[in-house]
């Protein structure tokens, strides 16, 4: 039988229901944790940065009432007024753009996967050119070099983590 | 701004409140006392709502909770936490020592019990703790912690038995209680070597602890 179906077993026990009982019980008895002597300083010292810090560096919900209904309006204003010049532009630009010279620009684009086809069939005339092994030797290569990749960055991120997370 | 005094008593009020909270949730005095602080920011921004209020308690224990679960999941997302929790080995789950009293065994105290219970408790690997603190201290139903912590309900049952087993241990340190699990686990308890169940376990225990 399998670990989870011995514990789903288990757990409908009258030991098991017993123990929750006496568990919760015992657990809500539990005095509360006394606070470490330093919190209180900290947070009055992280309370006392923050008043003598400059009200732009505080959170926006604590500047000054006619400030914030100011930068409310203010960013109100300027959404609606990007939301209008965009629509100007997009009349502008269609209004004045000519068809011709939107061909031209989409040639041109075209020109440069030309370039991409012919490099690409070198490539391949090159691949085709070498000797299979050779060929099957540069395979290999490039995946060792990916599979060398990957075990590297696994093995610094596992060293970084137990450094930063060492487990309880 | 608040005024810093009357906030000060309210953090005297409340600290150690905020902090079992945290330390339950974490196992981590440490990273407990940062959490501690980022609530009575939290409470300092809004505190003149909060003075007033009959449920600041409630909201204190709340946003306590809910930056523990975020504290968690964040930093420990791809290394420990969810590996933990995702975990199904079901022999993952580790001993911890109990230590042991500071008195001797007769004259062991109820607060010694509570002290012990209180480590262990901090003691277990965190994706048994979490969802145990979560169901005996928050009255969170089984549902609820597996939608909380975005994991099975078969897991949420797995974890939080595992979590009542270890602590099981504990429990059956005080007299009383090991005569009132002992009711139904005569099985498991230990005998000497005539095979007789000795007098105390809590004795029993000390002989081995100490």
């Amino acid at each position: 039988m399998s670990g989870h179906s011995q514990i789903f077993m288990k757990q409908d026990s009258p030991s098991s229901k017993r123990l929750e009982t006496i568990l919760h019980r015992e657990l809500r008895k539990l005095p509360p944790v006394e606070a470490p002597s330093s919190l209180i300083a900290d947070v009055m010292t992280a309370i006392q940065a923050r008043r003598q810090a400059a009200w732009w560096r505080r959170p926006w919900l604590s500047w000054p009432a006619p400030i914030r209904a100011l930068t409310l309006c203010l960013g109100l204003l300027f959404t609606s007024g990007a939301f209008y010049t965009l629509g100007i532009a997009r009349t502008f630009v269609l209004e004045r753009i000519e068809p011709n010279a939107l061909a031209n620009r989409i040639e041109s684009l075209l020109s440069l996967g030309h370039v991409f086809e012919t490099l690409g069939r070198a490539f391949l005339l090159t691949l085709q050119s070498m000797d299979q092994p050779v060929w099957i030797a540069c395979l290999c290569v490039i995946a060792l070099m990916y599979a060398a990749c990957i075990a590297l960055s696994s093995a610094a991120l596992q060293v970084i983590a137990k450094r930063r997370f060492p487990r309880n | 701004m608040t005024d810093p005094g009357p906030f000060e008593a309210f953090l005297r009020d409340y600290q150690n409140l905020v902090f079992t909270t945290a330390v339950r949730l974490l196992g981590r005095p440490e990273e407990a006392q940062d959490i501690a602080q980022e609530v009575f920011l939290k409470a300092y921004e809004r505190f003149d709502q909060l003075s007033q209020s009959p449920t600041v308690g409630g909201w204190l224990k709340t946003v306590t909770t809910n930056l523990c679960l975020n504290h968690l999941s964040r930093y420990r997302a791809r290394l420990s936490f969810f590996t933990d929790f995702f975990s199904d080995d079901p022999d993952s789950s580790r001993e911890f020592e109990i230590e042991a009293p500071d008195t001797a065994c007769q004259q062991a105290q109820e607060a010694d019990f509570k002290r012990l219970l209180e480590q262990a408790l901090q003691k277990l690997p965190t994706r048994q703790r979490v969802p145990l603190v979560l169901y005996h201290f928050d009255e969170l139903s089984y549902e609820e912690i597996a939608a909380r912590l975005k994991i099975s309900l078969s897991k949420v049952k797995t974890d939080i038995f595992r979590a009542r087993e270890a602590l099981r241990k504990v429990l059956r340190l005080l007299p009383g209680l090991d005569d009132e699990l002992a009711d139904r686990d005569l099985d498991q308890e230990p005998r000497d070597i005539q095979g007789q169940k000795p007098t105390s376990l809590w004795q029993d225990r000390c002989l081995f602890i100490t």
